[in-house]
Protein backbone atom coordinates (compact mmCIF):
# COMPACT_ATOMS: atom_id res chain seq x y z
CA UNK A 1 0.00 0.00 0.00
CA UNK A 2 1.13 3.69 -0.68
CA UNK A 3 0.97 5.70 2.77
CA UNK A 4 -1.36 8.59 3.21
CA UNK A 5 0.86 10.89 4.35
CA UNK A 6 4.28 10.30 2.86
CA UNK A 7 6.66 8.96 5.26
CA UNK A 8 10.62 8.28 4.70
CA UNK A 9 14.15 6.98 6.01
CA UNK A 10 15.65 10.16 8.22
CA UNK A 11 18.17 8.50 9.52
CA UNK A 12 19.77 5.14 9.75
CA UNK A 13 22.72 3.68 11.53
CA UNK A 14 24.37 0.04 11.81
CA UNK A 15 26.90 -1.54 14.22
CA UNK A 16 28.91 -4.58 13.58
CA UNK A 17 30.86 -5.96 16.26
CA UNK A 18 34.79 -6.10 15.54
CA UNK A 19 35.57 -9.80 15.90
CA UNK A 20 35.36 -11.95 13.28
CA UNK A 21 35.48 -16.23 13.12
CA UNK A 22 36.51 -17.24 9.82
CA UNK A 23 34.50 -20.42 8.49
CA UNK A 24 37.21 -22.12 7.83
CA UNK A 25 37.84 -22.55 11.27
CA UNK A 26 34.31 -23.42 11.73
CA UNK A 27 34.28 -26.11 9.04
CA UNK A 28 37.68 -27.67 10.11
CA UNK A 29 36.88 -28.43 13.90
CA UNK A 30 33.60 -29.89 13.20
CA UNK A 31 34.83 -31.98 10.33
CA UNK A 32 33.04 -30.36 7.43
CA UNK A 33 34.28 -29.85 4.21
CA UNK A 34 35.29 -26.86 3.05
CA UNK A 35 32.79 -26.62 0.51
CA UNK A 36 30.12 -26.77 2.67
CA UNK A 37 31.03 -23.06 3.73
CA UNK A 38 31.71 -22.13 -0.23
CA UNK A 39 28.39 -23.25 -0.86
CA UNK A 40 26.78 -21.13 1.41
CA UNK A 41 28.99 -18.50 0.41
CA UNK A 42 30.10 -17.64 3.82
CA UNK A 43 33.85 -16.02 4.71
CA UNK A 44 33.55 -14.65 7.89
CA UNK A 45 31.09 -13.78 10.90
CA UNK A 46 31.17 -11.23 13.02
CA UNK A 47 30.77 -12.34 16.80
CA UNK A 48 29.62 -10.26 19.58
CA UNK A 49 31.68 -9.73 22.63
CA UNK A 50 30.36 -11.46 26.20
CA UNK A 51 29.38 -8.32 27.39
CA UNK A 52 27.39 -6.94 23.98
CA UNK A 53 24.03 -8.06 23.24
CA UNK A 54 20.48 -6.40 21.52
CA UNK A 55 20.57 -3.52 23.70
CA UNK A 56 24.13 -2.34 23.71
CA UNK A 57 24.17 -3.25 19.72
CA UNK A 58 20.62 -1.26 18.68
CA UNK A 59 21.52 1.14 21.43
CA UNK A 60 25.10 1.97 18.77
CA UNK A 61 23.09 1.89 15.67
CA UNK A 62 20.12 4.19 17.00
CA UNK A 63 22.97 6.98 17.96
CA UNK A 64 24.13 6.81 14.37
CA UNK A 65 20.82 7.16 13.20
CA UNK A 66 19.71 9.85 14.91
CA UNK A 67 23.03 11.59 14.32
CA UNK A 68 22.47 10.82 10.61
CA UNK A 69 18.53 12.21 10.94
CA UNK A 70 20.51 15.57 12.79
CA UNK A 71 16.84 15.41 15.03
CA UNK A 72 16.70 15.75 18.80
CA UNK A 73 16.05 12.48 20.20
CA UNK A 74 13.37 13.89 22.61
CA UNK A 75 11.41 14.39 19.21
CA UNK A 76 10.97 10.46 19.00
CA UNK A 77 7.68 9.03 19.84
CA UNK A 78 8.15 5.63 19.22
CA UNK A 79 10.91 2.77 20.01
CA UNK A 80 10.41 -0.52 18.10
CA UNK A 81 13.32 -3.50 18.66
CA UNK A 82 12.56 -6.23 16.74
CA UNK A 83 15.08 -9.21 17.83
CA UNK A 84 15.01 -12.90 18.74
CA UNK A 85 17.97 -12.55 21.20
CA UNK A 86 16.84 -9.74 23.91
CA UNK A 87 18.46 -9.71 27.13
CA UNK A 88 15.63 -10.58 29.34
CA UNK A 89 12.78 -13.18 28.74
CA UNK A 90 10.56 -10.29 30.57
CA UNK A 91 11.85 -6.48 30.51
CA UNK A 92 11.42 -4.99 27.41
CA UNK A 93 14.41 -3.76 25.31
CA UNK A 94 12.96 -0.44 24.30
CA UNK A 95 12.80 0.94 27.03
CA UNK A 96 16.43 0.73 28.02
CA UNK A 97 16.97 1.69 24.38
CA UNK A 98 15.04 4.79 24.45
CA UNK A 99 15.92 6.02 27.99
CA UNK A 100 20.03 5.56 27.05
CA UNK A 101 19.39 7.82 23.95
CA UNK A 102 16.89 10.14 26.05
CA UNK A 103 14.17 9.72 23.79
CA UNK A 104 10.57 11.14 24.80
CA UNK A 105 9.01 9.47 27.80
CA UNK A 106 5.98 10.03 25.72
CA UNK A 107 6.24 6.97 23.63
CA UNK A 108 4.98 4.16 22.35
CA UNK A 109 7.75 1.04 22.97
CA UNK A 110 7.96 -2.63 22.55
CA UNK A 111 9.98 -5.62 21.68
CA UNK A 112 9.00 -7.62 18.60
CA UNK A 113 9.32 -11.05 17.82
CA UNK A 114 9.10 -12.47 14.48
CA UNK A 115 12.38 -14.16 13.56
CA UNK A 116 14.20 -12.46 11.48
CA UNK A 117 11.44 -9.99 10.31
CA UNK A 118 10.46 -8.19 13.39
CA UNK A 119 12.81 -5.29 12.49
CA UNK A 120 10.98 -5.28 9.42
CA UNK A 121 7.73 -4.49 11.00
CA UNK A 122 8.86 -2.05 13.44
CA UNK A 123 9.68 0.13 10.22
CA UNK A 124 6.14 -0.28 8.53
CA UNK A 125 4.91 0.39 12.69
CA UNK A 126 7.20 3.41 12.24
CA UNK A 127 5.37 4.42 8.65
CA UNK A 128 2.42 3.58 10.03
CA UNK A 129 2.87 6.38 12.66
CA UNK A 130 4.17 8.96 10.78
CA UNK A 131 1.99 8.92 7.93
CA UNK A 132 -1.41 8.89 10.62
CA UNK A 133 -0.13 11.85 12.09
CA UNK A 134 0.59 9.65 15.62
CA UNK A 135 4.06 10.78 15.54
CA UNK A 136 6.85 13.09 14.28
CA UNK A 137 9.77 9.82 14.10
CA UNK A 138 9.55 6.60 14.76
CA UNK A 139 12.66 4.45 15.88
CA UNK A 140 12.72 0.72 14.49
CA UNK A 141 15.60 -1.09 15.19
CA UNK A 142 16.63 -4.57 14.21
CA UNK A 143 19.59 -6.38 15.98
CA UNK A 144 20.26 -9.60 17.12
CA UNK A 145 23.33 -12.14 18.70
CA UNK A 146 22.22 -14.83 16.66
CA UNK A 147 22.51 -18.07 18.53
CA UNK A 148 23.49 -21.17 17.07
CA UNK A 149 23.62 -24.91 18.02
CA UNK A 150 28.02 -25.90 17.67
CA UNK A 151 28.46 -28.04 14.94
CA UNK A 152 25.27 -27.71 13.24
CA UNK A 153 25.37 -26.31 10.15
CA UNK A 154 23.91 -22.80 10.78
CA UNK A 155 27.02 -22.18 13.10
CA UNK A 156 28.93 -20.66 9.69
CA UNK A 157 26.24 -18.03 9.20
CA UNK A 158 24.62 -16.95 12.73
CA UNK A 159 26.02 -13.93 13.30
CA UNK A 160 25.87 -10.62 15.81
CA UNK A 161 24.80 -7.04 14.85
CA UNK A 162 22.65 -3.99 14.45
CA UNK A 163 20.76 -1.81 12.43
CA UNK A 164 18.51 1.25 12.87
CA UNK A 165 16.18 3.35 10.95
CA UNK A 166 14.30 6.47 12.20
CA UNK A 167 10.99 6.91 9.59
CA UNK A 168 9.88 10.74 9.61
CA UNK A 169 7.91 12.85 7.40
CA UNK A 170 8.92 12.54 3.24
CA UNK A 171 9.71 16.63 3.75
CA UNK A 172 12.70 15.74 6.11
CA UNK A 173 14.04 12.14 4.76
CA UNK A 174 16.83 11.46 2.84
CA UNK A 175 14.86 8.15 0.96
CA UNK A 176 10.57 7.67 0.55
CA UNK A 177 8.93 5.07 1.03
CA UNK A 178 6.89 4.67 -2.00
CA UNK A 179 4.62 1.48 -0.66
CA UNK A 180 5.48 -1.59 1.65
CA UNK A 181 3.55 -4.72 1.70
CA UNK A 182 3.96 -7.84 3.86
CA UNK A 183 3.11 -11.34 3.11
CA UNK A 184 2.48 -13.62 6.17
CA UNK A 185 1.54 -17.60 6.18
CA UNK A 186 2.12 -20.33 9.03
CA UNK A 187 5.03 -22.01 8.39
CA UNK A 188 7.66 -24.21 10.35
CA UNK A 189 10.86 -23.48 9.07
CA UNK A 190 12.68 -22.72 12.34
CA UNK A 191 11.72 -21.81 15.65
CA UNK A 192 13.45 -22.04 19.29
CA UNK A 193 11.29 -23.17 22.21
CA UNK A 194 11.46 -20.90 25.49
CA UNK A 195 14.44 -22.05 27.97
CA UNK A 196 15.70 -23.62 24.59
CA UNK A 197 19.44 -22.19 23.72
CA UNK A 198 19.73 -22.85 19.94
CA UNK A 199 16.96 -22.96 17.48
CA UNK A 200 15.49 -26.26 15.59
CA UNK A 201 14.84 -26.04 11.42
CA UNK A 202 12.36 -28.30 9.45
CA UNK A 203 15.10 -29.09 7.09
CA UNK A 204 13.04 -29.23 3.98
CA UNK A 205 10.64 -26.56 4.99
CA UNK A 206 14.18 -23.82 4.85
CA UNK A 207 14.04 -23.05 1.33
CA UNK A 208 11.17 -23.24 -1.36
CA UNK A 209 8.31 -22.81 1.37
CA UNK A 210 9.60 -20.58 3.21
CA UNK A 211 12.23 -18.09 2.26
CA UNK A 212 11.76 -17.93 -1.72
CA UNK A 213 8.09 -18.45 -1.18
CA UNK A 214 7.15 -15.59 1.11
CA UNK A 215 10.06 -13.20 -0.65
CA UNK A 216 8.87 -13.79 -3.73
CA UNK A 217 5.45 -13.35 -2.82
CA UNK A 218 5.83 -10.26 -1.13
CA UNK A 219 8.10 -8.55 -3.48
CA UNK A 220 5.54 -9.84 -5.95
CA UNK A 221 2.66 -7.94 -4.77
CA UNK A 222 4.14 -4.92 -4.37
CA UNK A 223 5.18 -4.52 -7.80
CA UNK A 224 1.97 -4.85 -8.81
CA UNK A 225 0.07 -3.03 -6.26
CA UNK A 226 2.76 -0.45 -7.21
CA UNK A 227 2.82 -1.16 -10.98
CA UNK A 228 6.35 -2.09 -11.00
CA UNK A 229 8.83 -4.38 -12.69
CA UNK A 230 12.43 -5.50 -12.09
CA UNK A 231 14.00 -2.95 -14.37
CA UNK A 232 12.26 0.46 -12.53
CA UNK A 233 14.35 -1.06 -9.37
CA UNK A 234 18.40 -0.02 -9.39
CA UNK A 235 19.19 -1.68 -6.09
CA UNK A 236 17.62 -4.75 -4.94
CA UNK A 237 17.72 -5.99 -1.12
CA UNK A 238 16.79 -9.36 0.31
CA UNK A 239 17.01 -11.11 3.55
CA UNK A 240 20.59 -12.65 3.92
CA UNK A 241 20.45 -16.40 5.62
CA UNK A 242 23.78 -16.93 3.31
CA UNK A 243 25.50 -15.44 0.86
CA UNK A 244 23.52 -17.22 -2.25
CA UNK A 245 20.20 -17.29 -1.43
CA UNK A 246 19.48 -13.76 -2.06
CA UNK A 247 21.42 -14.13 -5.35
CA UNK A 248 19.15 -17.23 -6.41
CA UNK A 249 15.65 -15.18 -5.07
CA UNK A 250 17.18 -12.32 -6.93
CA UNK A 251 17.25 -14.26 -10.16
CA UNK A 252 13.91 -15.91 -9.71
CA UNK A 253 12.20 -12.43 -9.83
CA UNK A 254 13.64 -11.20 -12.56
CA UNK A 255 16.71 -9.11 -10.96
CA UNK A 256 20.10 -9.24 -12.42
CA UNK A 257 23.06 -9.59 -10.21
CA UNK A 258 24.41 -6.38 -10.40
CA UNK A 259 21.47 -5.16 -8.94
CA UNK A 260 21.75 -7.47 -6.01
CA UNK A 261 25.07 -7.20 -4.88
CA UNK A 262 25.48 -3.71 -3.45
CA UNK A 263 23.55 -4.84 -1.12
CA UNK A 264 24.95 -8.23 0.24
CA UNK A 265 26.69 -7.94 3.47
CA UNK A 266 26.46 -11.16 4.92
CA UNK A 267 29.52 -13.41 3.14
CA UNK A 268 31.50 -11.37 5.56
CA UNK A 269 29.20 -10.22 8.10
CA UNK A 270 27.21 -13.71 8.74
CA UNK A 271 23.45 -13.69 9.01
CA UNK A 272 22.49 -11.32 11.93
CA UNK A 273 18.59 -11.88 11.69
CA UNK A 274 17.19 -8.81 11.97
CA UNK A 275 20.00 -7.01 10.99
CA UNK A 276 20.82 -8.87 8.02
CA UNK A 277 18.19 -7.26 5.25
CA UNK A 278 18.72 -3.55 7.28
CA UNK A 279 22.40 -3.92 6.99
CA UNK A 280 22.10 -4.36 3.35
CA UNK A 281 19.42 -1.42 2.61
CA UNK A 282 21.64 1.05 4.95
CA UNK A 283 24.93 -0.29 2.93
CA UNK A 284 22.79 0.61 -0.69
CA UNK A 285 21.51 3.72 0.91
CA UNK A 286 25.50 4.32 1.61
CA UNK A 287 26.18 4.75 -2.13
CA UNK A 288 22.78 5.34 -3.65
CA UNK A 289 22.56 8.19 -5.84
CA UNK A 290 19.46 10.76 -5.19
CA UNK A 291 16.19 9.46 -7.55
CA UNK A 292 17.10 6.01 -7.72
CA UNK A 293 14.74 3.34 -6.55
CA UNK A 294 15.35 0.34 -4.08
CA UNK A 295 13.59 -2.84 -3.16
CA UNK A 296 14.27 -4.18 0.43
CA UNK A 297 12.27 -7.22 0.96
CA UNK A 298 12.76 -8.84 4.76
CA UNK A 299 12.32 -13.01 5.97
CA UNK A 300 11.09 -14.05 9.15
CA UNK A 301 11.06 -17.69 9.84
CA UNK A 302 7.30 -18.92 11.05
CA UNK A 303 7.29 -16.96 8.04
CA UNK A 304 6.46 -13.38 6.64
CA UNK A 305 8.36 -11.15 4.36
CA UNK A 306 7.87 -7.10 3.84
CA UNK A 307 8.82 -5.45 0.68
CA UNK A 308 9.39 -1.64 0.45
CA UNK A 309 9.82 0.37 -2.37
CA UNK A 310 12.13 3.34 -1.64
CA UNK A 311 13.21 6.57 -3.38
CA UNK A 312 16.26 8.20 -2.79
CA UNK A 313 16.21 11.69 -1.87
CA UNK A 314 18.91 14.65 -2.40
CA UNK A 315 19.90 14.74 1.08
CA UNK A 316 20.96 11.20 1.14
CA UNK A 317 25.06 12.47 0.32
CA UNK A 318 25.64 14.84 3.09
CA UNK A 319 23.80 11.91 5.25
CA UNK A 320 25.99 9.34 4.63
CA UNK A 321 29.15 11.06 6.19
CA UNK A 322 27.86 11.95 9.62
CA UNK A 323 28.05 8.32 11.16
CA UNK A 324 30.33 4.81 10.21
CA UNK A 325 28.92 3.39 7.01
CA UNK A 326 28.87 -0.32 6.62
CA UNK A 327 31.77 -0.55 4.56
CA UNK A 328 34.03 0.94 7.51
CA UNK A 329 32.26 -1.47 9.78
CA UNK A 330 33.30 -4.18 8.07
CA UNK A 331 36.99 -3.20 7.31
CA UNK A 332 37.38 -2.40 11.03
CA UNK A 333 37.76 -6.12 12.55
CA UNK A 334 40.25 -8.52 14.62
CA UNK A 335 39.77 -12.33 13.85
CA UNK A 336 38.74 -14.55 16.73
CA UNK A 337 39.92 -18.22 17.51
CA UNK A 338 37.04 -20.68 17.89
CA UNK A 339 38.18 -20.74 21.70
CA UNK A 340 37.45 -17.38 22.35
CA UNK A 341 34.43 -17.45 19.87
CA UNK A 342 32.90 -20.10 22.69
CA UNK A 343 33.91 -17.53 25.59
CA UNK A 344 32.35 -14.67 23.98
CA UNK A 345 28.99 -16.29 22.72
CA UNK A 346 28.63 -18.54 26.13
CA UNK A 347 28.72 -21.93 24.72
CA UNK A 348 31.53 -22.62 27.10
CA UNK A 349 29.32 -23.70 30.52
CA UNK A 350 31.69 -23.15 33.47
CA UNK A 351 30.65 -23.24 37.00
CA UNK A 352 31.19 -19.85 38.90
CA UNK A 353 31.51 -20.06 42.88
CA UNK A 354 31.54 -23.57 43.56
CA UNK B 1 27.54 -4.47 44.21
CA UNK B 2 25.19 -2.11 43.41
CA UNK B 3 21.36 -2.41 44.33
CA UNK B 4 18.29 -2.29 41.51
CA UNK B 5 17.38 0.70 43.34
CA UNK B 6 20.76 2.52 43.06
CA UNK B 7 20.84 1.68 39.51
CA UNK B 8 17.49 2.88 38.98
CA UNK B 9 18.05 6.18 40.65
CA UNK B 10 21.01 6.84 38.71
CA UNK B 11 21.61 5.27 35.65
CA UNK B 12 19.00 7.89 33.35
CA UNK B 13 21.51 10.64 35.40
CA UNK B 14 24.84 8.83 34.25
CA UNK B 15 23.96 7.89 30.82
CA UNK B 16 22.84 11.26 29.74
CA UNK B 17 26.26 12.34 30.47
CA UNK B 18 25.26 15.40 32.19
CA UNK B 19 27.68 17.11 34.31
CA UNK B 20 28.30 20.25 36.41
CA UNK B 21 30.32 23.17 35.94
CA UNK B 22 31.43 24.73 38.39
CA UNK B 23 31.39 28.82 38.62
CA UNK B 24 33.47 29.39 41.25
CA UNK B 25 36.48 26.91 40.61
CA UNK B 26 35.50 26.31 37.20
CA UNK B 27 35.97 22.22 38.10
CA UNK B 28 33.51 20.04 36.02
CA UNK B 29 31.96 17.68 38.11
CA UNK B 30 30.19 14.19 36.81
CA UNK B 31 28.42 13.04 38.33
CA UNK B 32 26.68 15.53 39.23
CA UNK B 33 26.54 16.64 42.78
CA UNK B 34 24.69 19.51 44.67
CA UNK B 35 28.00 21.19 45.47
CA UNK B 36 31.40 21.20 43.91
CA UNK B 37 33.24 18.46 45.39
CA UNK B 38 36.28 20.92 44.75
CA UNK B 39 35.52 24.11 46.58
CA UNK B 40 32.42 23.51 48.07
CA UNK B 41 30.03 26.09 46.03
CA UNK B 42 26.74 25.77 45.17
CA UNK B 43 26.97 27.88 41.98
CA UNK B 44 27.01 25.57 39.57
CA UNK B 45 25.85 25.23 35.77
CA UNK B 46 24.35 22.05 33.86
CA UNK B 47 26.77 20.91 31.20
CA UNK B 48 26.90 17.84 28.25
CA UNK B 49 29.43 16.56 28.24
CA UNK B 50 30.84 15.45 25.00
CA UNK B 51 30.68 11.27 24.21
CA UNK B 52 34.75 11.60 23.13
CA UNK B 53 37.77 11.87 25.27
CA UNK B 54 40.96 10.61 25.67
CA UNK B 55 42.49 7.97 28.84
CA UNK B 56 44.44 9.16 32.20
CA UNK B 57 44.84 5.85 33.96
CA UNK B 58 43.14 2.54 33.74
CA UNK B 59 43.67 -0.68 35.95
CA UNK B 60 43.27 -4.32 34.76
CA UNK B 61 41.05 -6.36 37.41
CA UNK B 62 41.95 -9.89 37.16
CA UNK B 63 39.62 -11.87 39.91
CA UNK B 64 36.57 -9.79 39.38
CA UNK B 65 33.34 -9.94 41.58
CA UNK B 66 30.90 -12.23 40.52
CA UNK B 67 28.71 -10.74 37.67
CA UNK B 68 31.59 -8.62 35.53
CA UNK B 69 33.65 -9.87 33.03
CA UNK B 70 36.72 -11.74 33.32
CA UNK B 71 39.08 -9.36 33.08
CA UNK B 72 37.23 -6.18 34.28
CA UNK B 73 39.32 -2.67 32.48
CA UNK B 74 38.69 0.32 34.39
CA UNK B 75 39.31 3.49 33.04
CA UNK B 76 39.62 7.13 34.49
CA UNK B 77 39.20 9.21 31.11
CA UNK B 78 39.28 13.06 30.61
CA UNK B 79 35.94 14.46 28.65
CA UNK B 80 35.47 17.67 28.66
CA UNK B 81 37.17 18.15 31.60
CA UNK B 82 35.72 16.06 33.58
CA UNK B 83 37.34 13.07 35.07
CA UNK B 84 35.08 10.18 34.30
CA UNK B 85 35.66 6.70 35.65
CA UNK B 86 33.68 3.62 33.51
CA UNK B 87 34.25 0.32 32.52
CA UNK B 88 36.36 -0.52 29.22
CA UNK B 89 33.95 -2.88 27.16
CA UNK B 90 35.74 -2.42 23.75
CA UNK B 91 39.20 -2.12 21.89
CA UNK B 92 41.33 -3.06 24.92
CA UNK B 93 44.15 -3.97 22.64
CA UNK B 94 44.57 -0.01 21.89
CA UNK B 95 44.67 0.32 25.77
CA UNK B 96 47.30 2.96 26.62
CA UNK B 97 47.66 6.35 28.54
CA UNK B 98 46.14 9.20 26.59
CA UNK B 99 44.68 6.86 24.13
CA UNK B 100 41.35 8.33 22.60
CA UNK B 101 38.06 6.72 23.76
CA UNK B 102 34.25 7.30 22.74
CA UNK B 103 31.63 6.23 25.52
CA UNK B 104 29.11 3.52 24.67
CA UNK B 105 26.39 1.98 26.05
CA UNK B 106 28.23 -0.91 27.99
CA UNK B 107 26.16 -3.85 29.77
CA UNK B 108 28.48 -3.78 32.77
CA UNK B 109 27.42 -5.84 35.22
CA UNK B 110 24.67 -7.88 36.55
CA UNK B 111 23.01 -7.67 40.16
CA UNK B 112 22.50 -10.63 42.24
CA UNK B 113 19.04 -10.48 41.72
CA UNK B 114 19.70 -10.86 38.05
CA UNK B 115 19.26 -7.09 36.12
CA UNK B 116 21.76 -6.15 34.05
CA UNK B 117 23.13 -3.27 34.32
CA UNK B 118 23.71 -0.92 31.60
CA UNK B 119 26.09 2.24 32.04
CA UNK B 120 28.42 4.70 30.15
CA UNK B 121 31.23 2.32 29.29
CA UNK B 122 34.31 3.26 26.90
CA UNK B 123 35.30 1.48 23.83
CA UNK B 124 38.90 2.71 22.95
CA UNK B 125 39.10 3.85 19.11
CA UNK B 126 42.61 3.43 17.58
CA UNK B 127 42.04 6.61 15.96
CA UNK B 128 41.24 4.95 12.30
CA UNK B 129 37.41 4.86 12.75
CA UNK B 130 37.35 8.28 13.87
CA UNK B 131 35.22 11.13 12.09
CA UNK B 132 36.04 15.01 11.88
CA UNK B 133 33.78 16.48 14.78
CA UNK B 134 32.48 13.83 15.89
CA UNK B 135 32.16 14.97 19.73
CA UNK B 136 28.37 14.42 20.53
ZN1 LIG C 1 34.33 24.50 42.55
Amino acid sequence: MRPERRAGIVGWGTYIPPRRLKAEEIASLWGFAPEVPKGLWIEEKAVAAVDEDAVTMGWYAARSAIRRAGIDPSKIEAVFVGTESKPYAVKPSATIIGDALGVSTRKLATDMEFACRAGGEGIRFGIALVASGQARYALAIGADTAQANPGDVLEFTAASGAAAYIVGPAEEAAAEFEGVVTYVTDTPDFWRREGSRYPGHGEIFTGDPAYFHHIISSVKMLMTELGLGPDDFDYAVFHQPNGKFPLKVGRKLGFPKEKILPGIVTPWLGNTYNGSALIGLAKVLERAEPGQRILVATFGSGAGSDAFSIIVKDSIKERVKKAPTVEELLQSKVYISYGEYAKHRRILYRNVGG
Amino acid sequence: MTSVQRLWRRSREYLSLKAFRCRRCGEVIYPPKRACPYCGSRDLVEITLPRKGRIITYTVINVPIEGFSKPTIIAVAELGGAKVMAQVVEGAEHLVEDAEVEVVLGKVGRTVEGLEYYMPAFRVVSGKDLKEGDTD
